[in-house]
């Protein structure tokens, strides 16, 4: 389709429709100009630059989103550790220090069988992807490809625990401390409504802050405001919840300390245990890891089939784990 | 019909070229449980090698760049049980350095051409070097605990442990690679290159157990396999090291190829010892049931 226009600058029968020359404008001899057609202005262009084809991908192993899961859940039972601290708690240090021992072959009583998120271990480790700084990531969405962004997901490991000679599967939400922050402050939850899947809960707190006089009341003030905050959230029936104290090499903090927590669950209804962990070891006396072997032990016997049980009897389940999916639809290239 | 192929799968000097170059002499040979029945085209790329190896030196690492134009080299291989007209399988030896699985393993991307390759193959070779010095150890507490304290720009692309790229490579051809026949599971063997440089209790104690001692995530990876079958050979090309002048002198004295080097694997529990380097590569293509 052609169009024509008029040769002439001061010509108004766009804006009015009217000739100022009294011409029909279907026929007015002015109108010889010709302008490409519109429709075909694209096609009559030259290509300048191809789009740059993309390489083929093999699925990634950085954290994986609720959405990956399914694949995983779909092959094997998991069990979800909910993972929750403050900033600084020392959540990230302890998921780097179960790492290192896996890789070191050091965790005691376990062994390494694969996991689908080792880049992931990897870059956190070596702190290749940290949190933005001011602004940590608002949900758990897809990965994106920003090569230093930290983004909300899912860790995984599957190992074989010796005396049992039997495999599991672990996953461990790497989230910001923020994401505790906001619960307790602000009682945000929407984000954190895969508690409800989870078999164990870990609920971190920087060792230090109980030991030293000036920081320890306000800290178990915080322990119990977030053990009522998930009590609430996951009522009736709020998974074994543990309740993990880092920096297990500067000491422990005293007994009085120890009864107050656990009368703070106590009060919450919430069955607790408390494990002391290093994930470094900045002084003598304890070894870079100590404790996380033992956390595992117990997530590993936590609410899920137990290890060593074929016919799993799921009505001894607490929880109303909806996770577990019966069928594989194998991978897509 | 298109020959079914095997592709050579690893890291930087992890033993590739050499054992390559030993390899087809072994195929020319027709002695071992595989052979060729033709000479291909192009062979430059291994007769290269097999002039160092026959003058009494490894061949230095492939330097090929990502990117120059591919000369893969491929040699048809046959079953000796079923004779020159048995069927053919592919052999293709990738015509670029290591570095195109490194930058897979960073960037979880590959050419198209190469995921083509991996898809149209039923068996890999993946390769890991004893001692060698490009083996990145994993990270430890120490250096750990400061790279997370105090963000060094650039100290976060340090190297990929060595074991973190094995298993990653694994996923890779689990991903890929296509099973043989309707009952069978693709297979890969894991080739321990210069097992001779082992001490004598370690070599004792078999690949695997080498494995677990020096990657033990991918130890952990091989004995947890769904959809690969898999087995893990030690291999000495020459039987020793041509660095050591007295290994190299009864080498060149004896002037014969292909009574040098062994390949060690675990069968039915027990460590068996053979001088078919053709081994893994047959174990790859070896009829299963079912296959």
């Amino acid at each position: 389709m052609m169009e024509r226009a008029c040769r002439r600058q001061e010509c108004t029968v766009a804006q009015t429709g009217i000739c100022l020359l009294n011409n029909d404008a279907a026929t007015c001899p002015e109108r010889e100009a010709i302008v490409g057609a519109s429709v075909d202005i694209m096609a009559s262009l030259e290509t300048v630059l191809q789009a740059p084809k993309a390489k083929p991908k093999f699925p990634s192993s950085l954290t994986l989103s609720p959405s990956d899961l399914e694949k995983l859940t779909g092959r094997n039972y998991c069990r979800i550790v909910g993972i929750l601290g403050a900033p600084d708690a020392g959540k990230t240090a302890s998921l780097v220090s179960l790492y290192l021992l896996v890789s070191h072959a050091r965790l005691d009583g376990f062994e390494f069988c694969d996991s689908r998120t080792l880049i992931a271990f990897e870059e956190i480790s070596r702190g290749a992807r940290r949190w933005n700084a001011g602004k940590p990531p608002e949900q758990m969405t897809s990965h994106t490809e920003l090569a230093d962004e930290r983004t909300a997901g899912y860790l995984h490991l599957r190992l074989r625990s010796v005396d049992a000679d039997e495999p599991f599967d672990l996953l461990l939400p790497d989230l910001p401390g923020e994401w505790t922050t906001s619960l307790i402050d602000n009682n945000r939850v929407d984000r954190l409504d895969f508690l409800k899947s989870a078999d164990v809960i870990w609920l971190m707190i920087d060792g230090q802050n109980l030991i030293e006089q000036q920081t320890r009341m306000r800290a178990i003030h915080r322990v119990g405001l977030m053990m009522q905050r998930i009590s609430k959230l996951l009522a009736p029936s709020v998974p074994p919840v543990t309740l993990v104290i880092t920096r297990l090499d500067l000491g422990t903090p005293p007994n009085e300390t120890i009864e107050r927590l656990h009368a703070e669950a106590s009060a919450q209804g919430i069955e607790m245990t408390i494990r002391h962990v290093a994930s470094f070891a900045d002084r003598e006396g304890v070894a870079a890891g100590a404790g996380i072997s033992d956390l595992i032990r117990e997530a590993a016997c936590s609410n899920g089939p137990p290890l060593r049980n074929f016919w799993a009897d799921d009505q001894k389940r607490t929880g109303d784990r909806a996770v577990l999916r019966l069928r594989d639809f194998g991978e897509t290239a | 019909m298109t020959p079914s192929s095997i592709v050579l799968v690893g890291v930087p000097d992890s033993g590739k070229t050499n054992y390559i170059g030993r390899l087809w002499t072994a195929l020319r040979a027709r002695k071992g449980r595989l052979l060729a029945p033709d000479v291909p085209t192009d062979i430059e790329y291994v007769e290269d090698t097999v002039a160092h190896l026959m003058q009494g030196e490894f061949a230095p690492r492939s330097e090929k760049m990502i990117g120059v134009s591919r000369r893969d080299f491929v040699v048809p291989v046959v079953r000796s049980e079923d004779g020159q007209d048995g069927t053919l399988f592919d052999l293709v030896v990738p015509d670029v350095s290591g570095e195109l699985w490194k930058l897979a393993v960073e960037t979880f991307e590959i050419p198209q051409e190469w995921m083509d390759q991996l898809k149209q193959s039923v068996g890999a070779l993946l390769f890991v070097r004893v001692l060698s010095e490009h083996n990145v150890q994993p990270l430890d507490w120490i250096n750990a605990e400061k790279l997370l304290k105090i963000h060094e720009p650039g100290k976060e692309d340090a190297a990929l442990p060595t074991q973190v790229v094995l298993c990653e490579l694994l996923r890779f051809l689990e991903h890929t690679l296509r099973p043989a026949g309707e009952r069978t599971r693709p297979r890969v063997a894991v080739v321990v290159t210069a097992w001779d440089q082992l001490d004598r209790q370690r070599r004792n104690a078999g690949p695997l157990a080498y494995l677990q001692r020096e990657y033990p995530l991918f130890a952990g990876r091989l004995q947890d396999m769904a959809k690969l079958d898999v087995r893990v050979f030690g291999v000495s090309v020459v039987g020793g090291d041509f660095d050591d002048p007295v290994f190299k002198d009864k080498f060149l004295s004896a002037g014969d190829l292909q009574s040098a080097g062994y390949c060690v694997v675990h069968d039915e529990k027990k460590l068996h010892t053979d001088s078919d380097l053709t081994s893994p590569v047959a174990w790859l293509i070896e009829r299963q049931q079912g296959g």
